[in-house]
């Protein structure tokens, strides 16, 4: 996220740069065009900033994701943004020194860590070359590949984890596997997969949403439905839930209603 | 003495900054009537900018009254000497010129092209966007700064002096929030780069390329009805000239259905007292081509 903000920031600064000189080979062209272009994206401009702080405004008060998403990006945001670079640097001093599985994991997680997965991927790979029977960095290609949405390529990853520790990362790479497999199409694995964590590590909202998921993939809407309301109650008195399970409360939520029944 | 020496050694262009407040503001005496003075010729104006660019800078050396004088004085020798020391005096001057460069064209980009504007605090407000930048590039990351009470309070202090613009019609924020960017924007990206000097590369070539294609149009502000105006009376090609005045006309009243026997009338309306003729062109005074240049 942090690069999409990057490349966000840039491309604003380019847009900046270069509309005065595009501005100006029109008006070379015909002034009125330019005159006119400026009118009407001034006026698009000053539309769809109106449109746009209407429909955030309805959509905060009636569509419960939308809040919880933002909430989610300002914790992400804020996360990326105020992480220690400086671990990052030396972790790459000390793998200049000496090579190990060891250094490259670290290098891997703490880029992963400061938004750069490609990078991270890198170290990651030599970290398994390096050494074939390590788990965590196994565990870390997963986790990455199942951020980026590459879902074919984190399954055999997280498969090879769990198979060697089922409950590996506190249950999150069993957790992983299910919603891998799941999104790979194999909806009765993941529902095995997402049962099974649930037995060995108990619920949270994002375990209950997508094993009401994979409930319904199956057929099963009673179930899900039970699964749903776990995940959408409100949180106990005092207890704020964190950014992540809010968002997945809040999509809960939007199930639930899909399913008839009130959050 | 050896104080004064010392201080001339250690921030010599704060000093040199503040003599220029008060000499030109003794220079230009804006409290004369009469003939136009230094203080007509250094003031900016969106409409005067495009054949003076200089006034982009100049603008930042004068003041309009005593008080203002004082108070952006006040503001100079307080936030001056810690930013000198701390960047450099070339770099602390550079900041200075930059800082009132982006007031300047924050200026020229959302005034009315009459408006004018003059004073100091545009780049005395990139003095605070440059000690911010310099904070933000010491910590363990870019907002740790923001856990200590310094770097907050001058957040703060920031935040006040916006409010006190809004509040007051007088005061120019759009120079202020320009100036504070600037001033950030080269503190931290150019004169700090911090550890990733190499990542911010693409950054600085970004933004200077923003400064380039912004400072372009307000040299040429193609949408803008004085310029477009002046460039039909400069014109000899009648069709061209007719095209530019009803571009200009277009972009004075903001609306896009202007038809040729609409913009006559309204040239009529808009510059009743026509002091320039066209170049190639005799005298025509139904033709409202002499429109005032406005300095």
């Amino acid at each position: 996220m942090l690069a999409t903000l990057r490349h966000l920031g840039l491309g604003l600064l380019w847009t900046l740069a270069i509309v005065p000189v595009a501005m100006w080979l029109l008006h070379l062209q015909s002034p009125t065009a330019a005159v006119a272009t400026h009118l009407w994206v001034a006026h698009a401009l000053r539309t769809s900033a109106l449109a746009g702080a209407v429909t955030l405004a309805v959509g905060l008060l009636l569509f419960p994701p939308l809040p919880a998403g933002l909430r989610l990006l300002m914790a992400s945001t804020r996360k990326l943004a105020t992480g220690d670079r400086s671990r990052l640097a030396r972790a790459h001093a000390d793998l200049q020194q000496l090579e190990t599985a060891q250094r490259h994991l670290d290098y891997g997680r703490l880029a992963a860590q400061a938004g750069q997965p490609a990078l991270a991927l890198q170290h990651l790979r030599r970290a398994v070359e390096l050494d074939a029977g390590a788990i965590a960095p196994r565990y870390e290609i997963g986790e990455l590949l199942h951020d980026q949405r590459a879902y074919a390529q984190a399954l055999p990853w997280l498969l090879q984890v769990v198979q060697q520790d089922p409950g590996h990362a506190f249950g999150e790479a069993l957790l992983r596997l299910g919603r891998v497999t799941f999104l790979c199409g194999d909806h009765r694995g993941a529902l095995a997969v997402l049962q099974q964590h649930e037995r060995a590590h108990g619920g949270n909202r994002r375990s209950q949403y997508w094993l009401a998921q994979a409930h319904d993939a199956v057929g099963d809407r009673a179930a899900a439905r039970a699964v749903l309301v776990q995940a959408a109650a409100p949180p106990p008195p005092r207890q704020r839930l964190t950014a992540e399970e809010n968002w997945y409360r809040a999509w809960a939520r939007v199930a639930l209603w899909r399913h008839g029944g009130a959050a | 003495m050896r104080d004064l020496r010392n201080l001339v050694d250690e921030i010599p262009v704060t000093l040199l900054v503040a003599l220029a407040y008060v000499s030109a503001a003794m220079l230009s005496d804006p409290g004369r009537s009469g003939e136009p003075t230094w203080h007509d010729h250094g003031l900016l104006t969106p409409m005067a900018a495009v054949d003076e660019p200089w006034r982009l800078l100049t603008h930042a050396f004068l003041h309009a009254n005593l008080l203002h004088l004082l108070f952006n004085l006040h503001t100079l020798i307080w936030l001056g000497p810690p930013l000198e020391r701390s960047l450099g005096s070339v770099r602390f001057a550079l900041v200075y010129l930059v800082a009132a460069l982006g007031g300047g064209i924050a200026v020229c980009l959302l005034y009315d092209p009459r408006q004018p504007v003059v004073g100091g605090s545009g780049a005395l407000f990139g003095m605070f966007g440059a000690l911010i930048a310099r904070n933000m590039r010491a910590g363990r990351h870019a907002f740790a700064c923001f856990d200590y009470a310094g770097p907050r309070q001058l957040l703060s202090l920031i935040g006040v002096n916006l409010l006190i613009g809004f509040l007051i019609p007088v005061i120019s924020n759009t120079a202020h929030i320009g100036g504070l960017l600037a001033g950030w924007l080269c503190t931290f990206v150019f004169l700090d780069p911090g550890r990733s000097a190499a990542a911010i590369r693409r950054w600085r070539i970004a933004t200077a390329a923003m400064f380039a294609g912004l400072l372009f149009s307000v040299l040429m502000p193609v949408t803008r009805w004085d310029w477009l105006w002046n460039q039909a009376i400069d014109t000899r090609d009648a069709a061209r000239a007719q095209e530019l005045r009803r571009a200009a006309v277009m972009s004075f009243f903001h609306r896009q259905d202007v038809g040729d026997a609409e913009v006559e009338r309204m040239v009529d309306v808009l510059f009743p007292q026509p002091d320039r003729t066209p170049a190639g062109e005799e005298p025509a005074a139904d033709e409202g081509a002499g429109a005032p240049r406005g300095k």
